[in-house]
């Protein structure tokens, strides 16, 4: 087990669990990255992982941790077989036979298509003998070729497996020998070009951009009949591919739509919304019964039937943030972190335009009532970051535990959220920004003005000083460049003192802030917050302010 | 609107507790007003975590998950692991060295180089015997002399995971624990095996303490800390070392092998049953046997038993695997030709392979059974590999999921590693040139191989 990385020039490295190297691995001849670039899309099915998008062919990374073409293309050339020595076949028989990277334990990795049928010969009691056969491939993978055989006009049965390297073969394995469950299958045509895929369902599934979503045969990763297609139902090109419960959720520019149904016999594609599209397949995950989908205005969710929004309080920031950026926001990268229940959207970086990552990120447990939650909005807030991040994922390294990865421009893989000493020194300063409180009415005069006594602040910190500053004024006042009150460092507050453990201050007075105004913005600001906590405020006035904005009592 | 009317003094304080007096900070809200929004939204939160508690705590930093970068800006990163966890494990091969080298060496089948970790600065081992792979820790013991007391080496698979992919391997090994037995000066010990059996640890230590009267071979119980002997034999200077195993019945068995001075070779198979030993009657025919390896195999064609591989001596060594099932032990291979010895066996697959040579001819096979059909010959190392003449110690095992041969291929008698290139695996064998020990001095017979 490894995580496969990719970077935007075209390399894929393999990295092994507990291993702080990675492995470049080496492409396969005639491979190549797509101009213009385009995001990579993984896929696990038993073991294999297909990635799509960035090459100009789907690749697999295969147990025999490899980088092959996805799919065997099938022979051209039908087998030779004439009667052979030996006993025990009469009748009528036809051989058709495929290529296959087959492992040494036995297993089948991949197979191809078979070729054509081979003329029919005539035997009585006699054996069957191969020629001719092909000894090589076009694909370094293959390392045998497998035989099939219809006996008296029935289905085309295995046979046998020969390396590669042999060119004859010959048998007298009875009809009655050949196991039925081992009929070729022509089904195994090689995967198109994609640039997004997804499992559900035991099928992986996938989508180059246009209306056409393309599916694999069950439980086998590449094998892409032709036949395995559907439609969206208005036509439009597919913007987001996701396996969710029983269903495929399929979003487009503008509109939403999923795919039910077990099979070729009962897959339909129906809406679920219209006029409401999806802006990128990256940034939609999945979580519990439901998916979150970012839109042109922020976050939906849809959760079988219902579809809310979840920026309310966000809405006017993400529509002005995609209008200035649309290209950037579609290419937005959202992960889930199971275990904090935190969903976190990347904003990519660019080391070209010099702008650093961007995030959201949101508690998502009170929204997801099939969680325990309560339905209500999902908690926002915001990441800064000071690398030009261009992708994140939830991986885990050898357990079950999620854990953030984000990779940048400088090359490395991260993991983020480390609290306490990090080994490349990151930190990232925290900024809280509380309400404007109005201690009284704020349409009124000057005459409703108060006069800020003392500031509490309940903050447990106990590694890390942090600055208070105080905007004091009208709900205006905390746009302005200089606080009217701060900055106040305040030290961290470690629990110890004098050799005995203390418990650590949590409560901390302002009681010089002595400002007036309507109403007052405290603003906590924080860098390396390793174990900070705000857990309240209390705001001491009186009611004798003198109407000037942050000018101190008499 | 009329004018406030002055008073002096604290007013009623706002006060907002956060989890104890409402639910939570409820997160940033840039849609609103500043004095419109809730008492428990921000009008900023960077980089802040907001918990179901109610709390708000501050966003940590980040730690390099590779110390290598990639060449350009990261584009994609995908777990393959579909959520399996996988403890740590890394699948490398791991081997161990015992001749006048005392090394330890992981080798990736995928990768260009192995990795030799000395045991520098160690001075209670001398060569390594015992190589296990617990699933939560690796242990390996060696023998000590004039020491009263075992090395027995327990690493966690990430410790090692992670040195082993640093630049600094020779400063890995950290002697963790000290296995102590009874004392006696006179002797050597050698730490034979170690299994994991109903929780605690066996492990099996041999001595060879020319004449006198102690403790010839033992094998003891170590819960980790302290160990108490659980099986004592007083024949002196032993040959071989006990080997111990899980049968496919889930007892414990013991392969011992004793050689009195100035008498002739004695064998003892014990098994332990419902908490005690007890001995094993030999086939007809096998009048001492010495026990190099035991596999269980559970075939299409067979029903689960456990074999034993190694040689027969009557006055010269032949090779045999005897199967154990039933509560009795029969022959199934040999006694082959005089000089042959089994050196291991392992199942993989459908079949049971087994390493055989043949000190005089030169010989080196690997043998394939079904359970049924035994075949010695099933490939001859020494016609595709050359002059392979005295395997001290080969070992086979499957690693990273392909069957793994250890022996030695003779040019200047160093250690390599062969595997079978096709489903036939008669067929052509591939030498894993990393783990080609030529260039190593002394030439180094090895033992353990085990994956981890």
């Amino acid at each position: 087990m490894a995580w496969i990385l990719t970077d935007d020039q075209g390399n894929v490295y393999r990295r092994d669990i507990g291993s702080l190297k990675r492995t470049k691995l080496t492409l396969p001849a005639g491979v190549y990255q797509r101009v213009p670039y385009c995001r990579p899309d993984f896929v696990t099915l038993n073991g294999a992982t297909l990635i799509v998008g960035q090459f100009n062919v789907p690749l697999v990374h295969t147990v025999d941790r490899k980088l092959w073409k996805a799919g065997i293309e099938p022979g051209s050339t039908a087998p030779t077989i004439d009667p052979g020595s030996g006993t025990g076949i009469t009748g009528s028989v036809q051989a058709k036979l495929t290529f296959a990277e087959i492992a040494l334990d036995g297993r089948v990795i991949a197979e191809s298509n078979p070729t054509d049928a081979s003329f029919t010969i005539s035997l009585v009691d006699q054996g069957v003998a191969y020629s001719e056969l092909p000894t090589s491939h076009p694909n370094a993978r293959v390392n045998y070729k497998r035989l099939y055989e219809s006996r008296d006009g029935d289905a085309f049965l295995f046979v046998a497996n020969v390396a590669l390297a042999d060119d004859t073969y010959s048998h007298n394995t009875p009809t009655n020998e050949l196991s039925a469950t081992s009929e070729v299958s022509t089904r195994r045509a090689v995967p198109p070009y994609m640039n997004k895929i997804t499992k559900t369902n035991g099928r992986v599934w996938g989508n180059d951009g246009t209306k056409s979503i393309r599916y694999t045969e069950i439980d086998e990763l590449e094998s892409w009949a032709a036949v395995n297609e559907q439609f969206t139902k208005d036509r439009e090109g597919v913007t987001c591919l996701k396996g969710l419960f029983n269903e495929l959720f399929i979003g487009t520019r503008v509109s939403i739509q999923q795919l039910t149904g077990f099979g070729l016999s009962d897959f339909n594609v129906e809406f679920i919304r219209r006029g409401l599209g999806v802006i990128s397949h990256h940034g939609a995950v999945s979580i519990s019964n439901s998916l979150w989908f970012p839109s042109q205005e922020g976050y939906y969710r849809y959760a079988g039937g219902s579809v809310d929004f979840l920026m309310e309080n966000l809405r006017t920031y993400f529509r002005e943030a995609y209008e200035a950026d649309e290209t950037t926001y579609q290419d937005i990268v959202a992960v889930v972190d199971h275990r904090r229940h935190y969903v976190i959207v990347l904003v990519p970086g660019s080391e070209e335009q010099a702008r650093v990552a961007r995030y959201y990120a949101a508690a998502f447990l009170p929204t997801e009532t099939a969680l325990g939650g309560e339905g209500r909005a999902p908690y926002w807030s915001r990441d800064t970051s000071t690398r030009y991040e261009r992708t994140i994922a939830a991986l885990t390294d050898g357990d079950l535990l999620d854990r953030w990865y984000s990779a940048d421009c400088g090359g490395y893989a991260r993991l983020m959220d480390v609290n306490g000493t990090t080994d490349d020194g990151t930190a990232y300063d925290m900024e809280i920004g509380l309400k404007h409180y109005f201690m009284g009415s704020q349409g009124g005069d000057d005459g409703h003005a108060r006069t800020f006594e003392d500031l509490e602040m309940f903050v447990k910190s106990e590694s890390s000083a942090w600055t208070l500053e105080a905007f004091v004024g009208d709900d205006g006042a905390s746009s302005a460049l200089t606080a009217d009150y701060g900055p106040k460092v305040v030290p961290a507050s470690a629990g110890t003192m004098g050799g005995r453990a203390q418990v650590p201050k949590t409560r901390h007075s302002f009681p010089e802030i002595h400002r007036s105004g309507h109403g007052i913005t405290p603003w906590i600001t924080c860098t390396s917050p390793n174990g900070f906590e705000l857990r309240g405020l209390e705001i001491y006035f009186s009611n004798d302010g003198d109407g000037n904005r942050g000018r101190t009592a008499a | 609107m009329p004018k406030k009317q002055p008073e002096l003094g604290i007013k009623s304080p706002f006060r907002l507790r956060v989890g104890i007096d409402t639910d939570g900070w409820k997160g940033v809200n840039y849609e609103s007003d500043p004095g419109a929004i809730l008492d428990d939204e921000f009008q900023e939160a960077l980089n802040v975590r907001i918990l179901p508690n109610g709390k708000v705590v501050g966003r940590g930093g980040s730690s390099k998950a590779i110390t290598e970068a990639m060449d350009g800006c990261g584009a994609g990163m995908h777990d393959d692991g579909e959520g399996l966890p996988t403890k740590g494990y890394i699948f490398k091969g791991w081997l161990a060295e015992a001749s006048e080298h005392d090394d330890l060496y992981c080798f990736d089948p995928d990768a260009s180089t192995s990795l030799e970790m000395p045991f520098t600065g160690n001075t209670y081992t001398d060569q390594i015997f015992a190589v296990t792979a617990d699933g939560e820790r690796f242990l390996f013991g060696s023998w000590s002399q004039a020491l009263n007391a075992l090395p027995i080496f327990t690493v966690t698979p990430r410790a090692i995971a992670l040195l082993a992919n640093s630049d600094d391997s020779a400063s890995w090994i950290v002697p963790a624990t000290l296995f102590s037995i009874p004392a006696n000066a006179d002797v050597r010990r050698y730490c034979g095996s170690i299994v994991k059996y109903n929780g605690r640890y066996f492990v099996g230590v041999g001595s060879n303490n020319s004449g006198s009267s102690a403790t010839a071979y033992a094998v003891y119980h170590w819960d980790g800390v302290a160990a108490s002997p659980t099986l004592e034999d007083s024949r002196s200077n032993i040959a071989q070392l006990p080997l111990l195993a899980i049968d496919h019945a889930g007892e414990l068995i013991a392969g011992i092998r004793t050689h009195p001075d100035g008498g002739s070779h004695a064998t003892v198979i014990r098994r332990r049953n419902t908490g005690t030993w007890s001995n094993v009657s030999l086939p007809v025919g096998i009048t001492n046997f010495c026990c190099l390896g035991i596999a269980m195999f559970d075939g299409p064609l067979v029903q689960a038993a456990t074999y034993l591989c190694g040689y027969t001596n009557d006055g010269s060594d032949k090779g045999v695997i005897l199967k154990w099932a039933d509560g009795a032990l029969s022959t199934v291979v040999g006694p082959l030709s005089a000089g042959t010895v089994v050196k291991d066996i392992c199942a993989w697959g459908n079949y049971l392979f087994y390493l055989h040579s043949n000190t005089s001819t030169g010989a080196c096979m690997v043998g394939r059974s079904d359970g049924v059909t035994w075949t010695d010959s099933h490939k001859d190392l020494f016609a595709q590999f050359g002059a392979e003449s005295s395997v001290t110690y080969g070992s086979i095992a499957v690693i990273r999921r392909v069957l793994r041969v250890l022996a030695l291929d003779g040019v200047g008698g160093n250690g390599t590693i062969y595997s079978p290139t096709l489903l036939d695996t008669s067929g052509a064998w591939a030498e894993t040139a990393q783990m080609d020990f030529a260039v190593h001095p002394g030439g180094s017979p090895f033992r353990g191989l085990v994956e981890m």
